[in-house]
């Protein structure tokens, strides 16, 4: 049984329905690639799993407990952790302080002593943030931006991690060792979805694909299964008779 | 029967003014994504100038009408759009808050000015059609003036929905409420017509102004069409300040309530009536809010803040902290005893201050009503704080501390409602609390027999409230130097405080709510939690700046509490920098003694030199205005005064003759001014000429290695629009290139 598992989640915007009756599984260890169009409902669907947006239908489960009406933080403390499209870091404090504060959140609901200080020493170590701790977050480069958020993210010591597509911004070496810094996580255990349009970062590290394409699940497999799936060539190319 | 029809139907006039008025705020509010706070006082200022026209120019009503509704009110309307509002883009809810606060002031004052509260005759301001001419409505008479204000309540409602329905210009309105870049990039402007819906809204306020005046029926007063925002508000809320027709729906229940308490509570077996009628609109506002829906949890939707606070080490605050004490000290031996009265109220001002700056400069919310607070805490202090009697009588440590407690569960229940909604609203909750201490609890000055215990008791003696000088242990602190320096050294104990605690795990946190409340939630902070935390915090350090200023008067009513006076001190924190400990310091001594100082010094100078009395009477009144337009100027430079002073004087830095020099200036002035060889003016003046000349010499000697060259132009244009707002430049492809890694420049 997946880790957490989102089923039949319908979310409607006015009469448009951004997700329609999707599901998805994603499982401990494993590198789960959602994938899809713009607009297909991807961000949508992270936000409705991470409590930021309430479903019209459906259930969230992580771990086996029923998370579909619980507050962000709660489901943050039961082992969630995501990072954002649109960056959401914070912009008054440094790098450092960026991914020490996940920390010191995580200390708050654990009732722990631990020291967030060292502990962030050892992600920015992991992540190799070390050359830019000290600068204002709103001074640094795209690409790095979402390894601070990944890095803060992994502060709260997540066993599901959300990533909504990390690679934008990121130059093609930057990626590559992304992917790696990704790899390890999973081996580690943690159960991580990836969100990306970076089609070579998605068949290069994932183990399973869900496509999405207008709110519904158009495809999922294993990489090459995906690749060569008609409705995904489709719904990313257009049909034949459109092209014509 | 024929009384509640009556009741009814009063009820439904006031509560149609009061949907005409609000409908107006909604209107700016979801064009412009700014609340306009001065939306009473444009009401204000059309009714007065209304009145000029009208009544003490004798023009005929038409003519009137069509100056203040059809050319002076939506004009008024655009420029503050214009020439205030629309630099407010980027900027934060702090900022978005504090300006249209610092318009309200500003009106406010201008009004004192130009229309003097206490004429000679009272401004008679008579009904439309004159109050003989009545309908009867089921046995009802109405004066022809109530049935107009119900007509165009009704014609207003109806015109909107067309307006927003069924026009070009009303749809595009919606479409700024959606997402303006958007539009923008279809070819819309939203500059444009959020400029149009401030028009639009400056003149329902007029409107509503100047039919309700005359039915109020009281002598014309300033403050209290001010506040007609507030009933507004409180319509507008039961919309969501979003929904016209609720919004319209929610000024009858107020209007309905409002008559019903006037004829079923009756004044003379209790005397709270006129007060809870006063306070119903507040009462309604925070049901409204226990009731409104959680709001989304918003993410950053501006990427980078104009605001940019810098973090002072703990270290540097506690040498800080000793060198104000210590400069304190030493101003202490050569001020005259009514400037150490001032110097003393100013700082118990900066205490209260202080809890600005850790819930507003830490946390990002907002508390409109410190002072309010700050009355709690002086009647807990009042009431179980004081040992010893007469001349004898001194407050206790632990009344102090009671203070702060009580403060904190006061804080904590005004915010509670609030706390899962926008920032805004947790303003607007302070500011209905603050208007219903000054209304309801400021005004309990009767002994009242309380139900059980058996005991009279009275919140707010007599109107005026005695609070004796604190004792703390051995210290006695009767004597107003010692009181100062106490302040003084508790300013700067709570001061280092805060710094330590905006390095803390805690200050993180906060500082993490502050910039994404998204974000922090999904790290698995409760925002609730922390934010109810902040406020309490907040409210007690309020609580007891505020007993301490009522102990440094000695004696406070309720004028000492006024909300306009903690708005007034807001701006002034703001001004300052309310990132900063020193933006309190700063807002405090303006707050305290600035204004006051400069207006005593025209006023002066008006005796002493007649023929330049005009000029200098000129100059006075103007000094009551500046407090605004400094809060006005903060659109501009939303960071602060303090931060400018510490960018200019991080330059003396590299100039250690010109500190040396100014330092030794000023010690000369100081030990000449000691030995009263020049007088105390002399010496501020010097001190300011230092202040100003040293930066600028220090330029002289040390010019800056390199300038620096600054992208600000660019910055202000969003990726997506470059090309579109402003032309394609070949540092936007190095740009690009760079973001993705390419060779910079290359082909």
């Amino acid at each position: 049984m997946p880790l957490l598992e989102a089923q039949d989640v319908t979310v409607r915007f006015g009469g448009t329905a951004a997700l329609d009756r999707t599901s998805i599984g994603v499982e401990r260890g494993v590198i789960t690639g959602l994938i899809g169009p713009n607009g297909a409902g991807k961000t949508t669907l992270f936000n409705v799993v991470c409590g930021l947006l309430a479903p019209q239908a459906g259930r969230v489960v992580l771990d086996g407990t029923d998370i579909t009406s619980a507050p962000p933080h709660r489901r943050a403390r039961l082992g969630l952790a995501r990072t954002f499209q649109r960056l959401e870091l914070f912009t008054s404090l440094t790098v450092r302080d960026n991914v020490r504060v996940g920390g010191d959140i995580r200390n708050r609901w654990t009732r722990g002593r631990a020291d967030s200080g060292s502990d962030a020493e050892r992600i920015i170590e992991m992540t190799r943030l070390g050359a830019i701790a000290d600068r204002e977050v709103s001074e640094i480069p795209t690409g790095r931006a979402r390894v601070v958020e990944l890095a803060r993210a992994l502060m709260t010591r997540p066993s599901v991690l959300l990533l909504d597509e990390p690679a934008a911004g990121q130059t093609e070496r930057e990626t590559e060792e992304f992917g790696g810094l990704l790899r390890r996580l999973a081996a580690d255990g943690l159960a991580v979805c990836l969100v990306e349009h970076d089609m070579t970062l998605v068949m290069d590290v994932c183990q399973t694909i869900n496509v999405l394409d207008y709110g519904r699940t158009i495809a999922s497999g294993p990489p090459d299964q995906v690749r060569n799936d008609p409705a995904v060539i489709e719904a990313y190319l257009g049909t034949p008779e459109g092209v014509g | 029967m024929e009384t509640f029809l009556q009741y009814t139907i009063l009820g439904l006039v006031t509560g149609g003014v009061y949907g005409i008025a609000a409908s107006g705020l909604v209107v700016t509010y979801t064009t412009s994504g700014i609340f306009n706070f001065a939306h009473g006082a444009v009401a204000m200022l059309a009714a007065f100038a209304y009145w000029q026209v009208r009544f003490d120019w004798g023009w005929p009503a038409p003519l009137a009408l069509l100056a203040v509704l059809g050319v002076a009110a939506p004009v008024l309307g655009a420029l503050i759009y214009g020439v205030v509002m629309r630099g407010l883009r980027g900027t934060s809810e702090v900022t978005r808050i504090v300006v249209p606060v610092s318009v309200m002031l500003g009106f406010l004052a201008l009004a004192t000015w130009i229309w003097d509260p206490t004429p000679r005759t009272p401004r008679l301001f008579l009904l439309f059609f004159g109050a003989d001419k009545t309908v009867s409505i089921a046995g009802v008479n109405l004066t022809w003036h109530e049935l107009l204000a119900l007509v165009m309540a009704a014609v207003i409602a109806l015109a909107l929905r067309f307006f927003f329905f069924r026009t070009r210009n009303g749809v595009a309105m919606r479409a700024v409420v959606d997402d303006p870049d958007l539009l923008e990039l279809n070819a819309g402007r939203p500059e444009r017509l959020a400029m149009l819906s401030w028009a639009l809204g400056a003149f329902l306020a007029a409107l509503a102004g100047i039919l309700i005046t005359p039915i109020q029926g009281t002598a014309m007063s300033a403050t209290a069409l001010t506040l007609l925002v507030i009933d507004a508000f409180a319509a507008a809320m039961f919309g969501r300040l979003r929904s016209l027709p609720r919004t319209f729906l929610g000024a009858l229940v107020l209007g309905l309530a409002g008559s019903y308490v006037i004829g079923y509570f009756p004044a003379d077996r209790w005397t709270w009536t006129g007060n809870f009628r006063v306070s119903l609109p507040m009462i309604a506002l925070f049901v409204v809010l226990l009731f409104l829906p959680q709001d989304r949890l918003r993410g950053t939707t501006i990427l980078r803040t104009r605001e940019r606070f810098r973090l002072p080490s703990v270290r540097s605050a506690v040498v800080a902290g000793l060198a104000l004490v210590g400069v304190m000290f030493l101003l202490r031996e050569i001020l005259a005893p009514t400037a150490i009265n001032s110097m003393a109220f100013s700082m118990t001002a900066a205490v209260v201050a202080l809890s600005l700056v850790l819930l507003t400069g830490y946390a990002g919310e907002i508390n409109l009503a410190v002072l309010s607070f700050g009355a709690i805490g002086a009647i807990v202090v009042h009431h179980y704080g004081v040992s010893g009697s007469g001349g004898d009588a001194r407050t206790t440590l632990w009344g102090y501390v009671l203070a702060a407690v009580v403060c904190a569960v006061v804080g904590a229940l005004v915010a509670l409602p609030s706390l899962r909604l926008r920032g805004l609203f947790l303003a607007l909750s302070t500011l209905a609390f603050g208007v219903f201490v000054s209304n309801m609890v400021l005004r309990e000055i009767t002994e009242r027999k309380l139900p059980l215990l058996h005991t009279e008791f009275s919140i707010f003696p007599s109107g005026n409230l005695t609070v004796p000088r604190p004792k703390i242990g051995p210290v006695d602190l009767v004597a107003m130097p010692t009181f100062l320096m106490a302040v003084t050294v508790l300013f700067a104990v709570v001061g280092v405080g805060l710094v330590a605690l905006r390095q803390s795990s805690y200050g993180r946190r906060l500082t993490a709510l502050k910039d994404s409340p998204a974000a922090s939630a999904t790290l698995g902070q409760s925002p609730v939690a922390l934010k109810l935390s902040v406020f309490m915090l907040s409210a007690a350090i309020a609580g007891v700046g505020g007993a301490l200023m009522t102990a440094q008067l000695g004696s406070a009513n309720i004028d000492r509490y006024d909300i306009f006076l903690s708005l007034s001190l807001l701006v002034l924190t703001v001004v300052g920098g309310i990132g900063y400990v020193s933006g309190a310091l700063f807002g405090g001594i303006l707050f305290g003694v600035a204004f006051v100082a400069l207006q005593n010094t025209f006023d002066k100078l008006g005796v002493d030199y007649p023929d330049a009395e005009g000029l200098f009477d000129f100059l006075a009144r103007f000094t009551t205005v500046l407090p605004a337009l400094m809060g006005v100027s903060i659109g501009r430079n939303p960071t602060g005064a303090v931060e400018q002073i510490v960018v200019e004087f991080g330059k003396l830095r590299r100039a250690k003759p010109v500190v040396v020099a100014g330092c030794a200036a000023v010690a000369v002035g100081y030990l000449l001014a000691r030995n009263d060889s020049i007088s105390n003016w002399w010496f501020v003046v010097l001190v300011g000429l230092v202040i100003v000349a040293m930066p600028l010499a220090a330029k002289r000697l040390a010019p800056p290695p390199t300038a620096v060259a600054t992208t600000d132009g660019h910055a202000a244009v969003p990726l997506e629009l470059v090309g579109v707002a402003r032309p394609f430049e070949p540092a936007d492809r190095d740009m690009l290139d760079r973001e993705l890694g390419l060779p910079v420049g290359g082909r």
